[in-house]
């Protein structure tokens, strides 16, 4: 088990407002963390922090026993690979050149694709359940196509750590099963770990290992995921009360009406 | 390179050839073909030699570098832009460099100056227009074109002050200059190895460039050090336009329709799309200038009239599409 990631002190802010403060978080290999919060609590911010996109108020991160600000990006992308919330369409690119960008930080600065990537990148395509759309060009897929087409292009970056900021978004049932067993078996393992940030908190108990909460207020809970969950089950942490029915991997989460 | 890049590059390249071919063989002067050969390699002292050596030949190579530097200039503002509609002309750039190089004309200052207004002149336009434009982390497509055009129609007002104020002796050679002129083209070393040394480094970064099409937060993600890279581009644009406009005068819509064009044909890959556009946007402009000395000869256009016409549709029509969708 490798220590992928490594946060202390982490102190973020947005104007006025405490995103986060003393976020202690170590995400070691083989571990799956949910990252919860109410909207505009700072999912986002903090996973663009961790991946070194966004620069903390205080604190430090390690990676690859470096400091994350210190490393060059290009070395950052080899270990980090980050979905953003939103997919930008771009101009003109295939969706097979869209997932081969995420070869870029393994190439060297004239070098072509090789044969290996193009392999990878379609082996990436196909994971993802978008080997059909090859040839189409980005500005013709569905919400949904577009989203899997960008986690596509996580997996086949091949980074040790991968961060998901709502990776289900726009899915149906069927692609959100899919995909989640694939990220499970592709991103989660003796040398990977993986982040996302989730509302569904069945995707969050049955997808991974542990939780980090975020209170919108500056605090924070963080660890194996049955421990964040009793708190959240005592405590309307997420700003409405939960229940839970059954237990271990039988449990579903019920968000009472009335 | 897939074999598409392959065939897109050589057909450029096939291009190119054939347009300074052309420049070469047609003018008002009636030469025949066999003839300019042996004028191009050997020297007989000829008016006809002197028109081929000295008048057709840097004439066309300067317009071919010319084009190529607008078209260049065109695709890093569309990628420093995110925008495909971004080109030095329509974004007030090359207003902003032919309006400082009007005030060098209006000073008489010498001609060597002229380049180091245009650059100025540049640079600070497009600096008022991402200045006015950025937004957070991305660049507003509908506020950047808005800036763009309101930019381009103060300098479009300096220029009318200008020349208002000039003394009408000089204001024949202002306007044509203002129009897009290569009629006064004899030095095409200065533009060609600007456009060979500013291609050269692009293509260092070609695969950073497809990368940032896609947004600088994606970029970033990816590893490109999204900041150096902006700034690269921002300076690199601004001294393509300004070395263009400085040679050549405001010649627009070069930098919207090569780089339009060539995505369209399967050449969004930077590595192609880059010296690509070098090709086309100098075959481009070689043919547009032939056109300009030659259709209703023995008298001259500026051939920026000439680009415009084509340019103006092809802005509408993707304008519209872009809309549409």
């Amino acid at each position: 088990m490798t220590v992928l990631l490594e946060a202390r002190e982490l102190r973020i802010e947005r104007g006025e407002r405490q995103l986060c403060t003393a976020l202690d978080l170590r995400i070691e290999s083989t571990q799956s963390w949910a990252l919860l919060g109410r909207n505009g609590a700072g999912k986002t911010t903090l996973l663009h922090t961790l991946a070194g996109l966004h620069m903390p108020t205080a604190g430090s991160i390690t990676c690859a026993e470096q400091a994350l600000h210190t490393l060059a990006p290009r070395a950052r992308a080899q270990h980090i690979a980050v979905l953003l919330q939103h997919s930008g369409p771009g101009f003109g690119a295939s969706v097979l050149e869209t997932v081969l960008t995420g070869r870029h930080p393994h190439l060297g600065a004239f070098s072509w694709e090789s044969r290996d990537d193009i392999a990878i990148a379609t082996r990436c395509l196909a994971i993802a359940g978008v080997e059909g759309l090859a040839q189409r060009p980005l500005t013709t897929l569905s919400g949904g196509e577009l989203r899997r087409v960008e986690i596509a292009r996580v997996l086949a970056q091949q980074a040790p750590l991968a961060l998901f900021d709502e990776p289900f978004n726009h899915l149906d049932i069927a692609h959100q099963a899919a995909i989640l067993r694939a990220l499970r078996t592709h991103c989660v393992g003796p040398a990977n770990a993986m982040l996302m940030v989730v509302h569904d908190l069945n995707i969050a108990w049955h997808a991974c290992t542990h939780w980090l909460l975020l209170d919108g207020h500056g605090g924070w809970h963080a660890g194996p995921r049955d421990t964040v969950a009793e708190r959240v089950l005592r405590e309307p942490l997420l700003g409405h009360p939960v229940e839970r029915l059954g237990e271990g991997e039988r449990a579903v989460f019920r968000i009472p009406l009335d | 390179m897939t074999p598409g890049h392959r065939r897109l590059l050589a057909l450029a390249l096939v291009l190119a050839v054939a347009s300074l071919a052309i420049a070469l063989l047609v003018g008002s002067t009636d030469i025949p073909s066999a003839e300019v050969l042996r004028h191009l390699l050997g020297d007989d002292g000829s008016v006809q030699d002197r028109i081929v050596d000295q008048l057709r030949l840097p004439r066309a190579l300067t317009a071919f570098a010319v084009g190529g530097l607008l078209a260049v200039a065109g695709v890093m503002m569309q990628v420093l832009l995110r925008n495909p509609l971004a080109d030095p002309y329509v974004l007030g750039v090359s207003g902003g460099a032919a309006s400082a190089v009007l005030g060098a004309m209006l000073l008489a200052l010498p001609v060597a100056w002229y380049t180091a207004a245009a650059t100025v002149g540049a640079l600070f336009s497009t600096l008022l227009v991402f200045g006015l434009t950025h937004a957070g982390d991305d660049w507003r497509s509908e506020r950047l074109l808005l800036t763009g055009i309101v930019v381009a129609a103060g300098w479009a007002a300096l220029i009318s002050f200008v020349l208002s104020v000039s003394p009408s002796d000089r204001l024949p050679g202002m306007l044509f200059w203002l129009m897009g002129d290569l009629g006064q083209a004899s030095t095409p070393s200065v533009p060609l190895a600007l456009l060979i040394g500013v291609l050269m480094l692009a293509m260092l970064r070609a695969r950073d460039l497809n990368v940032a099409t896609q947004g600088m937060l994606r970029a970033a993600a990816l590893g490109v050090d999204t900041g150096r890279l902006r700034l690269e581009l921002y300076f690199a644009a601004a001294l393509l336009t300004a070395a263009a406009v400085a040679i050549a005068g405001a010649i627009g819509f070069v930098g919207l329709i090569v780089p339009h064009l060539l995505r369209r044909l399967g050449g969004s890959d930077h590595r192609v799309l880059l010296p690509g556009a070098a090709l086309v946007g100098g075959s481009l402009l070689v043919l547009a200038d032939t056109a300009a000395r030659t259709l209703i000869r023995p008298m001259q256009l500026p051939v920026g009239v000439l680009t415009a016409m084509i340019g103006v549709p092809v802005f509408l029509y993707l304008l519209h599409t872009r809309t549409a969708r």
